[in-house]
């Protein structure tokens, strides 16, 4: 992976609506889409960006694209191309896949690509390598087909140019698993050629199998930033406690330690604990304890997940 | 290259051509009757005096024209091109745009390295394409029903004495179509603007059917209120359908130049603003 930075986002504000004060009472509505999301996608990387419904992250991308106003904050792509003043060079150089993705329906698939194609030259050859990775069938017209084979044709679309920069949101919803796979192979060998790939998913089987970095969006606000390895390592572990005869501690005194995210008590003297960083405040703690077993274990990365989603 | 423009136009052929063949077929089923509707015609036209007729029918700008061929023809033509107008102006333009929102297309194509002004101009170029069949198709029919008519009754027809021939003035036909063809122009930016603001289709076409109906009818208002109070003639001047009416046409000899200014200058002004407007605007999810 390159230190090239291709998409940079700063403090990227988002804000749905308007409220106003009419004589002390609230008119209108005002939802926050993103709050001061930063981060930053390198060249040659599969960044995957996670949040559970709601949480932005269609809103950060359409931001990115320009099809949104923003209140406050900058994007950057290609390393100088601002996204709104500079779109329209943007636009040469991306692919994008929305979540609901929806076709011109009374053309064939060839007629699609054909069509899109004038306006970004495709790349024949990877073409013809799309079209022996996806099973769909171009020459029928895409009301014809169903939801997973469109979506097939709308990743053709998307990717037959071969763009520098893939925007994807949530790709691979309606298709099935082989063709799923088919494509995580596709996204891997783009980004060993140095293109990059931002992509949404609800998938933690595919962030696994594809992404190099995560981030992770809850309320608008980025919570996390990191890549998939380090995850395991950096964030969450397990531990189980069991305490010895009397000595045991009240629940809530648990949870009051800093390290501590989750507290669950599966018998009267023995708790399963999740820890954020490392446990040497957890294991300072019991130190005033007797305790009789004491293991700890890396959390799977969907209970790392899981616990941001929450 | 025009892409966008080839691609709707082929899309929408068959939206864009029936309106303007219906129009030419019922002008010439018209124009076929003639010989044996003459006198109901002329029984019509002495019915549309009557001011509540002329206030639902709008005023066709008729007078002095219901005893010739030419005052019939353009009475049919005039009165159904003007429903179809109607009609035409306010949906194709709409869901030219509407369609695409509707079915959520157009959030893979403004990914695409295409101005999203010029995406809705070259729509806007679909419509005014489709639109230039009306003229062609209406001095078509009122030209060539009046040679036919022409070479089967070369010695015209009687009536109070007079001898009628089956004349037309061509010159009246090309303004007039010309005038449609403005008209048509101005109402279809209306309503492109209305897309350009509301996207959806439902809110699109309330809007631009508020603007469009409101006009014909602000017209026809204007016509029933003057019969009672000669002021409120003056709201006529605020519908579009107001202007290019026949006798003006015959009067001048032309398209009256003010009437031209009015019509093109609302066209260009509801243009330019729907493309700033969908150029500047957001895409929310």
């Amino acid at each position: 992976m390159s230190t090239e930075i291709i998409l940079q986002v700063s403090n990227l504000t988002k804000i749905y609506g308007r409220e106003f004060n009419l004589g002390g009472k609230k008119i209108g509505q005002r939802v926050v889409g993103a709050q001061e999301v930063s981060f930053d996608v390198k060249k040659g990387e599969i960044f995957g960006f996670l949040g559970p419904n709601g949480a932005g992250k269609t809103t950060t991308m359409r931001a990115i694209l320009d099809y949104l106003k923003i209140q406050s904050g900058k994007v950057t792509i290609f390393g100088s191309l601002d996204h709104h003043r500079d779109r329209f060079e943007i636009r040469k150089r991306i692919g994008y896949v929305p979540g609901d993705m929806a076709l011109f329906e009374n053309f064939t698939g060839k007629e699609l690509l054909q069509y899109f194609g004038k306006f970004r030259p495709i790349n024949e050859t990877f073409l013809r390598e799309l079209r022996d990775n996806f099973r769909v069938k171009l020459e029928k017209k895409i009301k014809a087909l169903s939801t997973g084979n469109r979506q097939q044709v709308g990743l053709i679309a998307a990717l037959a140019s071969k763009p520098d920069l893939l925007i994807l949101d949530e790709p691979t919803s309606g298709l099935d698993p082989l063709m799923a796979a088919n494509f995580h192979r596709i996204l891997r060998e783009l980004r060993n050629e140095g293109y990059t790939i931002f992509l949404s998913s609800h998938d933690l089987a595919e962030v696994q199998a594809v992404c190099d970095r995560v981030g992770i969006i809850k309320e608008g606000k980025m919570i996390l930033v990191e890549a998939v390895e380090d995850l395991k390592v950096k964030f969450m572990q397990k531990v189980t406690v069991k305490f010895n005869g009397t000595s045991v501690p009240k629940e809530n005194d648990i949870k009051q330690l800093n390290t501590v995210i989750s507290v669950e008590r599966t018998k009267k003297d023995t708790f399963i604990l999740k820890i954020k960083e490392d446990v040497n405040e957890l294991l300072r703690w019991l130190s005033s304890y007797d305790i009789k077993r004491f293991t700890c274990e890396d959390a799977s990365l969907e209970e790392i997940f899981l616990q941001y989603y929450e | 290259m025009v892409h966008v423009y080839l691609k709707n136009l082929r899309k929408s052929w068959l939206t864009g051509i029936v309106p303007p063949l219906f129009v030419a077929g019922f002008v010439a089923t018209i124009a076929i009757g003639f010989p044996s509707l003459r006198k109901t015609i002329l029984d019509r036209l002495s019915q549309m005096n009557n001011p509540i007729y002329q206030a639902i029918l709008g005023d066709l700008g008729l007078e002095g024209l219901g005893l010739t061929w030419q005052g019939a023809l353009f009475m049919y033509a005039g009165g159904t091109m003007n429903i179809i107008l109607l009609f035409v102006a306010l949906f194709i333009p709409v869901r030219l745009l509407s369609t695409e929102i509707d079915k959520n297309t157009l959030d893979v194509m403004l990914s695409y390295p295409i101005p999203r002004w010029r995406y809705l101009l070259e729509k806007f170029g679909v419509y005014l394409t489709y639109g230039l069949i009306f003229p062609i198709s209406i001095v078509s029919i009122l030209i060539g029903s009046t040679a036919v008519m022409n070479a089967i009754y070369a010695d015209g027809y009687v009536y109070n004495d007079v001898i009628y021939y089956y004349e037309i003035d061509i010159n009246l036909v090309l303004n007039y179509a010309l005038g449609i063809f403005l008209l048509l122009f101005a109402l279809g930016a209306l309503s492109i603007l209305c897309a350009s603001i509301f996207l959806e289709s439902n809110k699109s076409l309330s809007a631009a059917g508020v603007i469009i109906l409101g006009q014909y009818f602000l017209e026809s208002l204007g016509a029933l209120l003057g019969g009672f109070l000669e002021g409120f003639i003056e709201i006529q001047a605020f519908s579009l359908f107001h202007y290019f009416k026949i006798d003006t046409i015959l009067d001048g000899g032309m398209l009256p130049l003010f009437d031209v200014v009015i019509v093109v200058g609302v066209g260009l002004v509801a243009l330019i603003g729907a493309l700033i407007i969908f150029h500047k605007r957001e895409f929310a999810i």
